[in-house]
């Protein structure tokens, strides 16, 4: 799927976000997981309290319970403790390739900052009735795009050993892009996945 | 008639992780398979039914563990997977790599 520029911040649904810094070592990647756990925790029931502006969506997402998890997703995912535990990996691998590559563990004093959200899906530019999980994780080491970087399809006969990372990535999400921030001189990770749809 | 009675004993190893097994926690495990290298042991038994987190790192710690028992005539079975690491295993076509039981005394027999 193409990024479209509907994805964006501004078409966050609206007192959802989350925005978090953590120190760049990964010893606090335990902390990153179990805020991601609690927030897809409590996400679900923060959209029947959602406001909308047109009022047919408004009653649409007010009274209709999200279906969490909906076959058009590509990923293995079959339900949503699948769904959770697929964005606390996608959020792992990302963060975890920042600090031991991107800083190379050499600046304990380095932060990562990650914006968490959620929106619902367009479709040429029109909203669909499915929700999309946002994420972005920005940094300031070296400029660095991940999305180019070499990965190999698993290979049962003969297991590689490392570089499972960039592959999880890629097959856990829905978009995986990338750009340098050449203003803050930061790297800008966006990820997005499908959450489910409302019925 | 003569019967010669002999008695092999193989040593398995049999571990038991609780927690995440990521890029954190998995230089541990690694010194375990060179524990078991130095006391020749070759077969081992890991069971993750405790493990809520598993990433790339520690899948790595586990591929890397089973070839060197494998090159050495034994193996590594795995023992509980839960679900949702289970399905990652899957995505990464390692279901068809290690052999994966869900008990442990299934994943003794025949070893």
């Amino acid at each position: 799927m193409a990024r479209s520029t509907a994805w964006d911040w501004q078409n966050c649904l609206p007192g959802v976000q989350l925005s978090l810094a953590i120190p760049a070592r990964l010893e606090f990647l335990p902390v990153l997981g179990t805020v991601v756990r609690e927030y897809c925790a409590i996400l679900p029931h923060l959209f029947p309290s959602l406001e909308d502006e047109d009022p047919q969506q408004r009653q649409k997402f007010g009274t209709s319970p999200l279906k969490l998890a909906g076959q058009q997703n590509k990923t293995v995912q079959t339900s949503y403790s699948h769904f959770v535990y697929s964005v606390e990996l996608i959020l792992q691998e990302a963060t975890s390739n920042i600090i031991r590559h991107g800083y190379a563990i050499t600046d304990p004093g380095e932060t990562l900052r990650l914006r968490l959200g959620a929106m619902r899906s367009f479709e040429a530019e029109n909203p669909t009735n499915q929700l999309v999980f946002l994420m972005e994780i920005s940094d300031t080491a070296a400029p660095f795009d991940p999305t180019k970087a070499i990965w190999h399809e698993p290979d049962p006969v003969e297991p590689r050993e490392s570089g499972y990372g960039i592959y999880l990535i890629r097959k856990l999400t829905d978009d995986f892009t990338y750009h340098y921030d050449h203003e803050h001189g930061q790297n800008i990770l966006w990820m997005l996945k499908y959450v489910g749809s409302f019925s | 008639m003569q019967i010669e009675q002999h008695e092999i004993v193989i040593t398995i190893g049999s571990l038991n992780l609780i927690g995440r097994l990521d890029g954190q926690s998995a230089p541990q495990l690694k010194e375990m398979w060179h524990s078991y290298e130095a006391r020749g042991v070759n077969n081992v038994v890991l069971n993750l039914q405790q493990v809520d987190f598993i990433d790339s790192i520690g899948i790595s710690t586990l591929v890397s563990g089973m070839k060197q028992l494998r090159a050495r005539g034994g193996d590594l079975r795995l023992v509980g997977l839960q679900p949702s690491a289970r399905s990652i295993f899957e995505l990464m076509m390692l279901d068809k790599v290690f052999e994966i039981f869900d008990t442990e005394e299934q994943a003794l027999k025949g070893f």
